[in-house]
């Protein structure tokens, strides 16, 4: 049977996942494809080499380095030897930690750093989306006056103001928490705060403006004239209608909840990939750096992916279009 | 539209928190501006000194180093600001015109112009700051060129969007199709005709894209990578406290307040900004 009338048997629903799916993933190879190339060339045109550092390797050994690693083919050659690895899945050696690759690296810290990130997620949306929900659903009392706080603070307290701020407040006064390090699961609470707080507030912001909009439309009105409970209509009726706007805000937190790891894992002391790639940066090490932002990227457009198809299920008009 | 024009003054003037917020900002960017004049010689080192708490002689007291910690905040703020400052105009002046050129051309132009905007937002901006990290890991100099520059670079796509849909709206307008009629040229109506219109949501944009900014450098300065010592933002300020916030918290806590407290008047003029010159414009 040819694929032409195989598509045509399909339903209009399938036929759109089909096509979102290979349009996702041509697009995904792309921004994978720039972000690479954008990043390869950049880091080799910083001034400095991964083997000039402080102490001055003799000529003939670092002859022998750059031969190993390839740094005295011609740039075009390095890159396309680098994306040929980076099909099989190998992100090469660290230049700067003898006897590791790059994943090894990235094996040790990913779990540390997901973890943070992940609870950081959880937390804001956990919080943020009742939060919004609750002060949209009594506008102006005592709980919006909280949350309007709340959103204000989220937005002016950067990560790195706020895990000082925390340390000081419930490890060195309060004795609560550990001020540092990741031996328990309850070392994840002052990390997952100071990183989650910001899009905490964007999310509340959000689906706080999101129910009041879908709230003073008529199905509300109707749903209310019925009679249903208060919390059925809040949840059952009005939300799926004011979520759009926090889903879409994912793929952004994200991002932010990545870059501000960086900060996070150094201020709690948090031997997660942050570090390595503040080093590596410093020392040149390119395949560790790339193999860090290409991860990151990969992530992203995981996410940002996701978050467009839960998008086209949500709303059927999205699929029309 | 027009309508919401003509609402935009009083409405703006009548938001009291607003204008107490900007004497706020205005008072901080005076004094930061006048604090060389006054202060010269007590922001030299004393080591004799040390670290001190804060006292009547020394406000917020005393970095490791016995140098006054309020006249160094004074110091940080003025390059903080002329940072967000000079990298939020950046923005401006690269957001503006691309998103007045798409608005303007729609169609494929715009198609395109705009699908570069979007590959833009998906890409990481912690890619550009692993960027900077590399090239200026080991010689932080001429560091307050590049973070405008950098910052400036990396801020301008929610301006062109904003900018684009505009004038995806104007372009309908009667006034552009007669002076399109007599002959202006498509750039003389760009720059005379539709981005003069845009100019509120671009002020109210511009004030939000400012405490975005000055976070991202204080960011950028917590990892040591902002402007080089002896000059100091809050950012590196925060940064030098953190190594020994154990022992002298002060030197913690007044950045971190002043810059939160500094970020929230940004966020509320923005805000107020918006409300008065577009009602619908929401943050995203």
């Amino acid at each position: 049977m040819d694929p032409a009338r195989i598509i045509g048997k399909m339903t209009p629903a399938a036929r759109f996942w089909i096509r979102f799916a290979a349009r996702r993933a041509a697009r995904a190879l792309i921004v994978i494809f720039i972000v690479a190339a954008a990043s390869f060339f950049l880091l080799r045109a910083a001034p400095g080499g991964p083997f000039s550092g402080d102490r001055a390797l003799p000529p003939s050994i670092l002859r022998i380095v750059e031969e190993r690693y390839r740094l005295n083919d011609p740039i075009y050659l390095q890159f396309f030897h680098y994306l040929q690895n980076l099909l099989r899945g190998d992100l090469g050696p660290s230049f700067r930690n003898a006897d590791f690759t790059v994943q090894d690296l990235i094996a040790i810290g990913l779990p540390k750093t997901a973890a943070i990130g992940a609870c950081a997620l959880l937390f804001a949306i956990g919080i943020g989306l009742p939060l919004g929900v609750a002060a949209a659903a009594r506008r102006s009392g005592a709980i919006d006056r909280i949350a309007g706080g709340i959103a204000v603070a989220g937005l002016a307290v950067p990560n790195f103001v706020l895990g000082p701020f925390l340390v000081m407040f419930f490890s060195l006064i309060l004795h609560w928490f550990e001020p540092g390090g990741l031996e328990a699961p309850a070392d994840l609470v002052l990390p997952a705060v100071a990183l989650g707080m910001g899009p905490l507030a964007v999310i509340l912001r959000l689906a706080r403006a999101g129910m009041l909009d879908v709230l003073s439309l008529d199905y509300i009105q109707f749903a209310r004239a019925k009679g249903l409970r208060e919390r059925t209509i809040l949840f059952r009726h009005a939300l799926p209608g004011a979520i759009s706007p926090v889903l879409t805000y994912l793929g952004p937190a994200c991002a932010a909840i990545l870059a501000g790891s960086l900060v996070v894992e150094s201020i709690f002391s948090i031997p997660g990939i942050g570090g390595y790639v503040v080093r590596g940066a410093a020392n040149r090490d390119y395949p560790l750096v790339m193999g860090v932002v290409l991860l990151g990227t990969a992530f992203l457009v995981i996410m940002n992916t996701i978050v467009d198809a839960l998008y086209a299920a949500i709303d059927p008009r999205i699929r029309r279009s | 539209m027009s309508a919401d024009a003509n609402r935009k003054g009083p409405r703006f003037v009548e938001h009291r928190a607003a204008r107490a917020w900007i004497l706020c900002i205005m008072i901080l960017t005076a004094a930061s501006f006048a604090a060389p004049i006054f202060t010269n010689a007590e922001s030299a080192q004393n080591l004799a000194l040390g670290a001190t708490p804060p006292s009547w002689a020394h406000l917020l007291g005393t970095d490791a180093l016995g140098r006054d910690l309020a006249i160094r905040m004074l110091d940080g703020a003025r390059i903080s600001l002329l940072i967000g400052a000079g990298a939020t105009l950046l923005s401006v002046l690269i957001g503006v015109p691309y998103g007045a050129a798409a608005g303007y051309f729609g169609g494929r132009a715009d198609g395109l112009l705009m699908a570069a905007v979007d590959i833009l937002y998906g890409l990481p901006s912690i890619l550009f700051v692993l960027l900077l990290l590399a090239w200026f890991g080991r010689e932080p100099g001429q560091s307050m060129l590049f973070l405008f520059i950098g910052l400036g670079a990396i801020s301008w796509l929610t301006t062109a969007r904003i900018v684009r849909a505009r004038c995806l709206a104007i372009r309908e307008l009667d006034f552009v199709t007669s002076a399109r009629l007599s002959g202006v040229s498509h750039a003389r109506i760009i720059l005379k005709h539709l981005i003069p219109q845009t100019s509120g949501a671009v002020i109210a944009y511009a004030t939000l894209t400012m405490p975005r900014v000055m976070m991202e450098e204080a960011f950028l300065s917590f990892l040591g990578l902002g402007v080089a010592p002896p000059r100091a933002s809050w950012g590196t300020l925060l940064n030098d406290g953190m190594q020994s916030f154990r022992e002298y918290p002060w030197l913690v806590l007044a950045p971190g307040i002043a810059l939160a407290v500094t970020l929230a008047a940004f966020y509320n003029i923005g805000d107020a900004l918006r409300d008065a010159f577009d009602p619908r414009e929401r943050p995203r």
